[in-house]
């Protein structure tokens, strides 16, 4: 998957899970998910299920802060460096 | 001077019946103090799997099946994460969370069977004090020891309060399974408690409580359930006790309950209702036994052994019931001890040292339960993330089986360990300001 992939899967789950009517149709990649409160602890959690259950990629939830979720910019970045990782370490073994 | 007994036990709930049973077993002579009539009723009501191959072991089990107690088949959580989010329009959203897990997920060793039980405990400890007596303990109901004489090196001496007569029985050593009642932890002065907890739990029964209308899912209705409250350090548990009787808790910290300066009933009403659907539920059941509130069962004891003495169950450690330990630790010290037991009477030597394998093993497994407990208080979103990830699924189920007295310390655990650190160091992580307030010292205590 590209960057672009995750940002459109988390903006469909976020928007679909987390927001309604117009704050969903406003969701875009650079929107503040932390300041807005669109994010909470426990949305952190239910978003880290998704993207390791339906993106396959874990993330260490010591990583889950105000930096790397910051928007679903970052995040998608974050994420495609994972899958590139990963991908990578395939390759070796 | 003849001994009137091999061994004298304290108490006569799971822990010290448990013991008698194995060492009648074992061909020892054995008494059973209990200051109760049983039955009596008791707190502590829902099992982990852990107690099954201990039943099995004593030949209780089929006594224990056929009493027909409601089977546990897992546990869950539920959440309403309701801290407001008044920005965007989201002010007083509730999104509704559970976790669950079922022991059917783990093979657990020495267990055959994919449930546990909800047990009223007042039947519960009888049926088992009973069975001691059938396997030639000799039980004695309403006789209370009132304090132990080690001074001649060969016995101890009790004194034993019986029909409101003062007795003394002589026995090779002691065994005390007195509960919280910590006869001998009180006694010789080794009972310390708890740098961290000083918890306190409100519980009652209601029949016709409607356990389906707050399941996520009606096939867990016989779970326990653990319902998280929007205050901090705080949950209710909900445990089946019949099919129409249910046992409800509240349990916080001591403080949180000294300062909402109510009765007990005020504040069980008032801590529930911040969960509203919760109180409906309970509103429209009926209340069937007067509130009770337990305290004071947060501590440790220097020492759980000593010349001619073993301290087992309650008596020796308890802090808090969030992982339904307590029976399964009654039950294990009882078994751990026991084996210790019986092979000093064999050598004909009751020192302390005998009881080394004991020690060892009961502070290892009780020292993984203070770990957990210290973490799901620090931080319970962790634990529940931890639920759900299929790395530590399956390691977090081993604990909540009560399968700890064995083996490597568990990796969820070292794993849980690292991102508390993480997250306590890092005031920009989104966990941190869900941080609890108890904060276990970095050096757990030793004991
Ligand atoms: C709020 C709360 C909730 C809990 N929930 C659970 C749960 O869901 N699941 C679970 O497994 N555990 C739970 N526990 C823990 C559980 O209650 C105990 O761990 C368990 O009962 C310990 O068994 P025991 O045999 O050591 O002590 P007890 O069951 O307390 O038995 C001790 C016995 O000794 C007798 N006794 C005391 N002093 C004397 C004396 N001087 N002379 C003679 N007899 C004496 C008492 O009458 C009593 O019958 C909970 C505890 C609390 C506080």
């Amino acid at each position: 998957m590209t960057e672009e992939d995750y940002v459109s899967a988390l903006v469909t789950f976020i928007g679909e899970e987390f927001l309604q009517g117009d704050d969903r149709d406003r969701l875009n990649d650079v929107s503040p998910l932390m300041e807005s409160g669109v994010l909470d602890s426990l949305r952190v959690a239910l978003l880290l299920t998704y993207i390791r259950d339906e993106l396959g990629l874990y993330v260490s939830p010591a990583k889950i802060d105000i930096d790397h979720f910051k928007d679903i910019r970052t995040i998608a970045g974050m994420l495609h460096e994972l899958s590139l990782e990963n991908n990578a370490q395939k390759e070796k073994a | 001077m003849k001994a009137d007994f091999d061994v004298a036990i304290i108490g006569g709930g799971p822990a010290g019946s448990t013991m008698a049973s194995y060492l009648a077993r074992a061909g020892l002579s054995v008494v059973v103090f209990e200051g109760e009539t049983f039955p009596r009723p008791h707190v502590g009501e829902s099992l982990v799997p852990a107690t099954t191959p201990v039943l099995h072991e004593i030949g209780a089990l089929e006594k224990i099946d056929e009493a027909g107690f409601p089977k546990k088949y897992g546990a869950s959580w539920t959440s309403a994460e309701s801290r407001d989010i008044p920005r965007m329009g989201y002010s007083g959203l509730s999104h509704g969370w559970t976790a669950d897990i079922a022991f059917v997920e783990r093979d657990q060793p020495g267990v055959d069977r994919d449930y546990t039980f909800h047990v009223d405990r007042g039947r519960f400890d009888a049926i088992l004090l009973r069975h001691a007596d059938e396997q030639g303990a000799t039980v004695l109901n309403g006789a209370r020891v009132l304090k132990v004489d080690f001074d001649d090196p060969e016995l101890v001496r009790l004194t034993v309060r019986l029909a409101a007569k003062e007795t003394d029985y002589t026995a090779r050593m002691v065994v005390d399974a007195s509960g919280r009642g910590t006869l001998l932890g009180r006694q010789l002065k080794v009972k310390v408690a708890d740098p961290v907890f000083d918890q306190y739990a409100v519980h009652t029964w209601f029949e016709g409580l409607d356990r389906t209308a707050i399941a996520a899912d009606a096939a867990q209705a016989d779970h326990i359930f653990v319902h998280f409250l929007p205050i901090k350090d705080t949950w209710v548990w909900q445990i089946p006790i019949t099919d129409t009787i249910t046992s409800i808790g509240v349990v916080t910290q001591k403080k949180r309950f000294a300062a909402a300066a109510k009765d007990r009933e005020g504040f069980f009403w008032d801590f529930v209702s911040s969960r509203p659907e919760l109180r409906d539920a309970l509103g429209n059941a009926e209340r069937i036994r007067e509130f009770k509130a337990e305290g004071d069962y947060s501590y440790a004891m220097k020492q759980i052994c000593g010349d001619r003495f073993v301290l087992i169950g309650d008596a020796a450690r308890f802090v808090d019931p969030i992982f339904s330990s307590g029976v399964s630790v009654a039950l294990n010290s009882a078994r751990i001890a026991a084996q210790d037991i019986i092979a000093a009477h064999e050598a004909g030597d009751f020192a302390k040292k005998r009881f080394e394998t004991y020690e060892t093993k009961l502070r290892r497994a009780v020292r993984y339960w203070y770990e957990f407990i210290s973490i799901y208080y620090r931080l319970n979103v962790l634990f529940t993330a931890f639920v759900q990830d299929p790395r530590y699924r399956i390691d977090v189920l081993k604990m909540l089986q009560g399968d700890v007295y064995d083996g490597e310390e568990p990796k969820a655990l070292a794993a849980m360990r690292e991102i508390v650190a993480e997250v306590e160091g890092n005031p920009g992580h989104l966990w941190h300001p869900y941080l609890g307030t108890l904060r276990a010292p970095a050096s757990a205590p030793g004991f």
